[in-house]
């Protein structure tokens, strides 16, 4: 079962590590990203980055959606980890079973506004958010688990 | 749930600091202690300990992380080991610290385990690995 999707910037490192990784019981992460692929050095530091016990599966967007919906996932607890909102929200739009989508941190870039300590947001991305939510996907920001959630209304009037 | 808390004390600001370090990774534990920077007085160490046993009660269990075998700190922890509810470790590094709060472990041999895992997180990186990927 897929147990979260998460938007961080940093991929994995200590608090997705050990936070998220032990509240969501997950055995296994799934880091959905186009570019990492080739990218050995990447690859070896993200593999250095995660706890001894859980499995490290890295894929494109696209593969990634076809293992989800292949059914090879399902025996996992699964925690996927996308870059940024554009990757997550593609992937939520090829995966139906996809019902929750938690922005963990993002880059600051030239059109975001800062919406929480670790989330910045274009008017794009809350267009797209908004479209997941209306059919069902839950869409919520914290940085860590026991963190309060801030919802995408929240969020959305944080930015006007 | 037997209450628990855990306790990091050492020479110094390390404890202060490994709480710190502590809070931006998982936020503040509430079951987490430490005691004052230790700088020769023993007694002050051991009335701390004393306020944690009491704030656990007989049920409960208190789980001590001291920094450096055979110190000062250390040493002063040994004599209340003879309670049965007392885990002592020294050694403390942050792997572990996080893994006691996440993990909980009650009485000596889960905590053993805990203790030998959280060694193998002391190791030398520049080395080359397992560089195969996984799959599902």
């Amino acid at each position: 079962m897929i147990a979260l999707l998460r938007v961080d910037h940093r991929l994995i490192h200590g608090q997705v590590a050990l936070g998220w990784v032990r509240t969501l019981g997950a055995d296994a992460i799934l880091v959905a990203n186009d570019e990492i692929g080739e990218d050995q050095l990447r690859k070896s530091m993200l593999k250095m980055a995660k706890p001894a016990e859980t499995k490290l599966v890295i894929k494109s967007i696209s593969q990634a959606a076809a293992a989800i919906n292949s059914g090879k996932t399902d025996s996992y607890t699964l925690l996927i980890v996308t870059e940024t909102i554009a990757d997550a929200v593609r992937l939520a739009n090829l995966c139906p079973t996809i019902g929750h989508l938690n922005l963990g941190g993002t880059r600051k870039q030239a059109d975001c506004r800062q919406v929480t300590n670790t989330v910045f947001i274009s008017n794009q991305d809350i267009a797209q958010l908004q479209a997941l939510a209306a059919r069902g996907v839950e869409i919520e920001a914290r940085t860590l688990p026991n963190d309060r959630k801030v919802d995408l209304d929240q969020l959305r009037r944080s930015l006007s | 749930m037997t209450k628990q808390l855990v306790l990091l004390a050492s020479h110094g600001n390390l404890a202060a600091g490994m709480a710190s370090a502590v809070e931006v990774i998982i936020g503040k534990r509430p079951q987490l202690r430490t005691a004052a920077p230790y700088t020769g007085d023993m007694d002050e160490l051991a009335t701390c300990v004393n306020c944690a046993l009491t704030e656990v009660g007989p049920g409960g269990e208190l789980i001590i992380i001291t920094d450096l075998d055979g110190g000062s700190v250390n040493n002063t922890m040994l004599p209340f080991v003879a309670k049965g509810n007392v885990q002592l470790v020294t050694g403390m590094n942050l792997g572990l610290v996080l893994e006691v709060l996440l993990s909980a472990p009650t009485g000596r041999d889960a905590f053993a385990i805990t203790v030998d895992r959280c060694r193998q997180g002391i190791r030398l990186v520049n080395v080359p690995g397992d560089i195969s990927d996984e799959e599902f």
